[in-house]
């Protein structure tokens, strides 16, 4: 479990828990990107 | 005309082919949502921001985003919230320093008609939103399982978030509910972080060479540098219990020895918020006034 949980590619102060189903669209690259509309 | 009066003239106008082309006019002219965050260096908060950006972008719905991203109290994101109605956003999206103490400001939001959505950590205004994680339940998973794990009894350390925060008093009272449970475990320190990640673990280190006995550590997400402080200080880990940020579920799976567990706490609830509030300027209302996303289960090393 802990190691499905893992991702080296986060700051390690981020959470893994990076998406909610039901509730966020965009991808793991697009979070860590941290790109707004227009930006 | 903002996107949101555009939106509520199209609800009035009759016929399929104009309302497509109204529709396409819309589009082109997409909400501004504020943003209002209180914490900055810290990972847990940079990635609620971004999780908001990057919703707000996938959405397709969001022009520009205004955003107050500092490191204030409640007095000032009273101001920045007052900023983002003189702004004219159709919405905010809101980490709340304060259960109750930027009430006001919210009241005047919503009564110019703007949604205002909070996330994390829930606010009493009756005209807002509230989505988040079960704090109570957060911590009374983790303080469950580390309790269990020093057998009933000893002295823990409490590592609490920011005082006078509605997450932390959630979380306080799900803490509690455990220690009631297990009227062994003392609390040997308690202490607010702030959710800084310098401050606590400076705080561990100073508990360390105090000397006083520690049996198990819980934290409210300042978790990686708690791991970190007892290495460094070269005394034997015990029990800790953090949140699932990337840094402490690694030391989980690498920390020869280390037994700990990560409970999940989503930054990605600021994405969450964003979403809530584009339904409801689009005409999806909630039931209610506060959802919760359930945390998931704890995450305990073997």
């Amino acid at each position: 479990m802990i190691a499905a949980a893992q991702n080296p590619n986060l700051d390690p102060e981020w959470p893994v828990s990076v998406a909610i189903a039901d509730w966020t669209t965009y991808s793991l690259d697009e979070i860590i990107a941290c790109k707004g509309p227009g930006e | 005309m903002g996107a949101r009066t555009m939106r509520t003239f199209m609800q009035g106008v009759a016929g399929a082919a104009l309302l497509a082309g109204l529709a396409g006019a819309a589009m082109a002219e997409g909400y501004t949502i504020g943003i209002s965050n209180t914490v900055q260096g810290n990972g847990w908060r940079e990635e609620m921001v971004c999780a908001m950006k990057a919703q707000a972008l996938s959405s397709g719905l969001v022009d520009s985003l205004n955003i107050a991203h500092r490191n204030t109290d409640a007095a000032g994101q009273l101001e920045d919230i007052r900023n983002l109605i003189q702004a004219g956003v159709d919405a905010i999206v809101v980490n709340p320093s304060s259960a109750d103490a930027i009430n006001s400001a919210i009241a005047e939001a919503t009564a110019a008609g703007i949604v205002v959505v909070a996330v994390d950590q829930a606010v009493s205004e009756a005209s807002a939103y509230n989505i988040s994680n079960d704090q109570e339940e957060y911590a009374y998973l983790g303080a469950s399982w580390l309790f269990q794990q020093m057998g009933g009894e000893g002295p823990v350390v409490y590592m609490r978030g920011a005082a006078g925060a509605g997450a932390d008093n959630d979380r306080d009272t799900g803490f509690q509910r455990a220690l009631a449970e297990n009227p062994g475990i003392r609390v040997a320190q308690e202490v607010f972080t702030g959710w800084q990640q310098d401050q606590g673990k400076q705080q561990m280190l100073d508990i360390l060479a105090s000397g006083i006995p520690v049996a198990g550590v819980w934290t409210s997400g300042i978790d990686n540098v708690i791991v970190d402080a007892f290495i460094e200080s070269d005394v034997p880990l015990v029990p800790i219990v953090g949140a699932d940020n990337a840094g402490f579920v690694g030391q989980l799976a690498s920390v020869e020895g280390f037994v700990g567990a990560a409970v999940s706490n989503p930054g990605s609830i600021g994405g969450a918020g964003m979403t809530l509030a584009l339904r409801i300027l689009e005409g999806q209302v909630p039931e209610g006034q506060t959802l919760y996303v359930t945390p998931a289960p704890k995450k305990a090393a073997p």
